[in-house]
């Protein structure tokens, strides 16, 4: 039996197809339509998953949609009716919206765009989507299951115990008491935009010290039962202002911060037109950067709450995670290092995701379906034979350096270049599931060199000095590289952990900071990845190579896109954003690609 | 006439006060008297009487105030008030052909220029900066005067985007004039009896096919003695969201408008979601283009008779070193957004390879500005945003300009 899971209409669209309960295709509909967060109808994405899998929509038994939509309008009028008049034209503008979008008949817009009869589309509640995403998707037979977002219908949090096939509430937190709220608050606050650049709050907040963690903890009641509510003084969580705080945010810490602001904390690394005014942003910055520290540290300590309250009330030590809060690789790291719980973190925890969990939520729900093996890879999505990515490569006008099927040859020349210090941008197989870049469409370089965090992020990236980069190492080698364990009971960082996924901080072994200067953050942490040579074993190869040349099997690995577009998927993206930025190689399903020209203009 | 200009109580990034005087002067005529006031010293009462009340662009408390009916911008650009009618002297071609009459006139249109449908290219219209002509062109008086004049009177027609046309400068300020000024005072060319003058065939936005458009549609009757074509930005900038198919296979770049309009006439009209905006150009593809339509333009019009120079416009990227102002300028500009990001990424990437490679484009002159502004550091302030010049860049363009010209035409009048 096959089932489709859809999630579109506010953010991340996605499509995701299981066929007997497995997981044979999941894509986001931004890594085809290249429209960053893309929200709308992810048609490409449906037919892709549909191609893929050789059916066509005759073939669906059914097709899951995310959220009851009419349940979520009740919500956005129930919010609107308490804002009172000065809520009325957002109203307005968002029933006009929904009406657009065809979002007040979403059953009659799955039908027909995809050919099917409208009592084969069925609603999944938002968080039952992403706890049936979490659980499912794990190895587990039994799991406390824990999801946090910032609002699905009503909820933004459910604590739930799951057993086989089944999925039980335990206890859940409704609007306006939203921990994604509250961190995307700050986020705006911090200049950032919602639901894109909560991970620049995390990266920022490593170069503050949590002064006002007291304060902003002092907003929170945590009760016993493991939910937990906000003081709304400082808040607008009802979607009808035009920003998610009140002015006593204000006045509390001060004006927010003006987007794409200069932000450092040494002058040195201030660019030159900045200089003149360092005092002055050497000191804004110290100031946003605790204000990001003192958010984050709080926002751990809801999660811990959350979840130790929840496996205290479940008494299993399993935990699965969804939601967009699930996307805290500083938390998850906590979670897994000081509590010592089997994690499992379903790898695109933010509401694309949630295309999955309402797919997998009917096939046991409604299909009585049994489980499946458990999510160990995110390569769920597009791959591309070495011809045509030899026919891009020809029609990109670049140089090939190699063309090889020599397998060893082809990685020894990939670690030879990374050694050398060059970016290489690099394409192997199926692109990921989830927003981390685990090595099938990554950027990666030598984390040895002390520049290269500067390199990537000046002339590849060009983002923000502050967010760290993320390092690859074998499974086997971690341990010797990274402080992940308390226990040595725990779940190594094998397939399907958080580490696989890239969604857990570690601390970097002291003694080796000074020798991974790029992938080392300014509190000593990193977002490692486990790199497994059963689910990844190209990319582990590569490693293992770079090992042989450099004796350190670690790369730097992030994501291969400019900054503020989607992830590269087909190899003309991959060679327009190689072209287009200042990878200095491209490596690409055993081609070597120079930025040489081919032949004369 | 007399006219009040106010100046705010805010902190502004320029006051630059000659420039906003300039462009009243432009506007109005030279023979204003211009008075100054301070929104927070002065009252309403004060500039009572006067023909005209300005105040600064940048200042909606200013502006708000009563009797104010008009705004002057940091580069002298004049305009009533927003929402406010437009007079005939600030639109002063509405009506004069199909395409200027239907043209869209939204207030966004208006506040930021707009692309107008024009069968044969596009048409762009920037109001508040100075006269231009029924096509949009920085160019006065009648062209058919010069297609009949003396062999001493010599043409120079200049050719390129809102760089040649001077979206950052007032007419008088832009390179074509100041080149043209240059010409002018020049004792060697006054003596072998030339008189020269330079035409200002700019339009904002323009690739280089659209350039090749302009000079076929009103330069070629011309006879031009010498063509610059002064671009690069804009084939790199639009092709970006141009069409891969025809940018790979014929070298055609072209605004997203152009595309709008197609869309806007069509029934077939795909759902989102089904049909994906068109994927992206490569960024050799569009150096390729950018080279065989250069190579064509510079090649047509030397076939007509035209010593050819061909100028690469330069970037704030190409100098060593932003100053402080410049970095001001390009933050508060479009330039300082992601909204342009991509298009900026191609435009360099594209430099990078046309600075390597210096393709042979069969001009008579080539000058690479990218490379010849990594001379200018922090010490000079010449850019007004990413892309476009001040005053003092648009003199920079000129002076390197002007003795090209000046040897050109000194070894025609030998030959």
């Amino acid at each position: 039996m096959n089932v489709l899971g859809l999630s579109f209409g506010f953010h991340d669209s996605a499509a995701a197809l299981i066929v007997d309960g497995n997981v044979v295709a999941a894509c986001q509909q931004e890594r085809i339509s290249r429209v960053k967060n893309d929200a709308g109808f992810p048609g490409d994405a449906a037919s892709w998953c549909l191609n893929r899998a050789g059916i066509t929509s005759k073939d669906l038994s059914l097709v899951c949609y995310h959220e009851v939509p009419l349940l979520k309008f009740d919500r956005i009028v129930e919010s609107s009716r308490r804002v009172g008049k000065v809520a009325e034209a957002e109203f307005q503008r968002t029933v006009a919206r929904w009406l657009r979008d065809g979002r007040f008949a979403v059953k009659d817009l799955i039908s027909r765009r995809l050919g099917v009869e409208p009592d084969r589309v069925a609603f999944c509640r938002h968080h039952d989507s992403h706890a049936a995403s979490a659980f499912y998707s794990s190895p587990f037979e039994r799991a406390t299951i824990v999801t946090l977002d910032g609002v699905g219908e009503y909820e933004t949090a459910v604590i739930a115990v799951g057993e086989g096939t089944s999925i039980t509430r335990i206890a859940s937190v409704q609007l306006p008491h939203s921990i994604g709220l509250f961190y995307s608050a700050f986020t705006a606050f911090l200049g950032f935009q919602v639901n894109e650049g909560e991970y620049k709050v995390m990266g920022m907040a490593a170069y503050g010290k949590p002064r006002h963690s007291d304060s902003l903890t002092a907003l929170f009641k945590l009760n016993e039962d493991g939910t937990f509510e906000i003081d709304q003084s400082l808040f607008a969580f009802d979607g009808m202002s035009d920003r998610p705080y009140t002015a006593a945010m204000s006045e509390r810490f001060g004006p927010p911060r003006v987007p794409h602001a200069p932000f450092g904390l040494d002058p040195r690394d201030l660019e030159p037109q900045h200089r003149g005014e360092s005092e002055i942003i050497v000191e804004a910055s110290k100031r946003y950067a605790d204000i990001a520290a003192s958010v984050q540290a709080v926002t751990e300590e809801v999660i811990l709450h959350v979840v130790r309250r929840a496996v205290e009330r479940t008494g299993c030590r399993n935990v699965v995670l969804a939601g967009g809060v699930a996307l805290n690789s500083l938390a998850n790291g906590r979670l897994v290092r000081e509590e010592g719980y089997d994690v499992f973190v379903q790898p695109a925890a933010g509401d694309a995701g949630c295309a999955l969990g309402a797919a997998q939520h009917h096939w046991h729900q409604s299909l009585n379906g049994p489980r499946t093996a458990p999510l160990v890879s995110c390569a769920l999505g597009r791959d591309f034979s070495r011809e045509e990515c030899r026919a891009a490569v020809e029609r990109s006008g670049f140089k090939v350096e190699l063309d090889t099927d020599d397998r060893a040859l082809y990685l020894d020349a990939v670690a030879r270049l990374l050694s050398e210090g060059k970016v290489v941008g690099w394409f192997d197989g199926r692109s990921e599931w989830g927003p981390r870049a685990l090595g099938q469409r990554s950027i990666l370089a030598d984390p040895r060199r002390q520049d290269m965090q500067r390199i990537v992020n000046e002339k590849v990236k060009f983002r923000e000095a502050f967010r760290p980069f993320a390092p690859a190492v074998p499974q086997d080698a971690i341990d010797k590289y990274f402080e992940i364990y308390k226990s040595t009971k725990a779940r190594r960082p094998g397939p399907g952990s958080p580490e696989s996924f890239m969604l857990a901080v570690h601390p970097v072994r002291p003694e080796c900071r000074s020798a991974l200067p790029a992938i080392t953050h300014a509190d000593g942490t990193a977002r490692v990845q486990s790199v497994s040579p059963d689910t990844q074993p190209v990319f582990h190869m590569l490693l293992q190579a770079f090992g042989r040349v450099t004796g350190v099997p670690i790369l730097v690995n992030t994501s291969f896109n400019l900054n503020g577009e989607p992830i590269v998927d087909t190899p003309d993206d991959a060679i327009r954003t190689f072209s287009l930025s200042g990878i200095d190689c491209l490596a690409i399903e055993g081609i070597i690609v120079s930025k040489e020209l081919a032949g004369a203009l | 006439m007399r006219i009040a200009l106010i100046a705010p109580s805010i902190p502004v990034i320029e006051h630059r006060l000659e420039q906003r005087m300039e462009g009243l002067r432009v506007r109005f005529g030279q023979d204003i008297e211009i008075r100054r006031f301070n929104a927070s010293r002065d009252a309403p009462g004060d500039w009572e009487g006067f023909d005209c009340v300005a105040a600064y662009w940048e200042d909606p408390a200013s502006l708000a105030l009563p009797g104010v009916t008009h705004r002057v911008s940091a580069i002298g650009r004049v305009m009533p008030l927003h929402g406010a009618p437009l007079a005939e002297a600030d639109d002063p071609h509405a009506n004069t052909h199909p395409f200027n009459k239907w043209a869209p006139r939204s207030h966004a249109e208006i506040e930021y220029g707009s692309f107008r449908y024009f069968p044969y290219g596009y048409l762009f219209g920037m109001l508040g900066l100075g006269p231009a002509d029924e096509f949009g062109h920085r160019i006065s008086g009648n062209l058919r005067v010069h297609r009949d004049r003396s062999p001493a009177h010599k043409l120079v027609a200049v050719f390129g985007g809102s760089a040649v046309w001077g979206t950052t400068v007032l007419p008088h300020q832009s390179f074509p004039a100041q080149i043209q000024d240059l010409l002018s005072k020049d004792g060697a060319l006054r003596d072998r009896g030339h008189v020269t003058t330079v035409l200002n065939f700019g339009i904002p936005g323009a690739t280089v096919l659209n350039a090749l458009q302009k000079f076929l549609l009103f330069a070629v009757e011309l006879r031009p003695d010498i063509l610059i074509a002064h671009d690069g930005v804009n084939d790199m900038f639009y092709g970006y969201s141009s069409d891969p198919w025809l940018v790979h296979q014929h070298q055609i770049v072209y605004q997203p408008s152009v595309e709008d309009w197609a869309r806007s006439l069509s029934s077939n009209k795909p759902e989102p979601g089904t049909a994906a905006a068109h994927s992206k150009p490569q960024v050799v593809d569009l150096v390729r283009a950018y080279v065989r339509r250069k190579r064509e333009f510079l090649s047509i019009a030397k076939a007509l008779g035209a010593s050819t120079i061909a100028g690469l416009q330069p970037l704030s990227e190409s100098k060593a070193a932003l100053s402080s102002l410049e970095g001001h300028r390009i933050r508060a500009s479009w330039g300082g957004t992601p909204t342009y990001q991509g298009q900026m990424d191609l435009v360099n990437a594209a430099y990078t390879i046309l600075s390597r490679e210096k393709p042979d484009l069969g001009a008579s002159v080539h000058v690479d500005f990218h490379d010849e502004f990594a001379q200018y550091g922090s010490g000079e302030t010449l850019f007004a945003d990413k892309v476009h010049l001040d005053v003092d860049g648009e003199k920079k363009i000129a002076e390197r300009y002007f003795p090209l010209i000046k040897t050109l035409l000194l070894n025609a009048a030998t030959a």
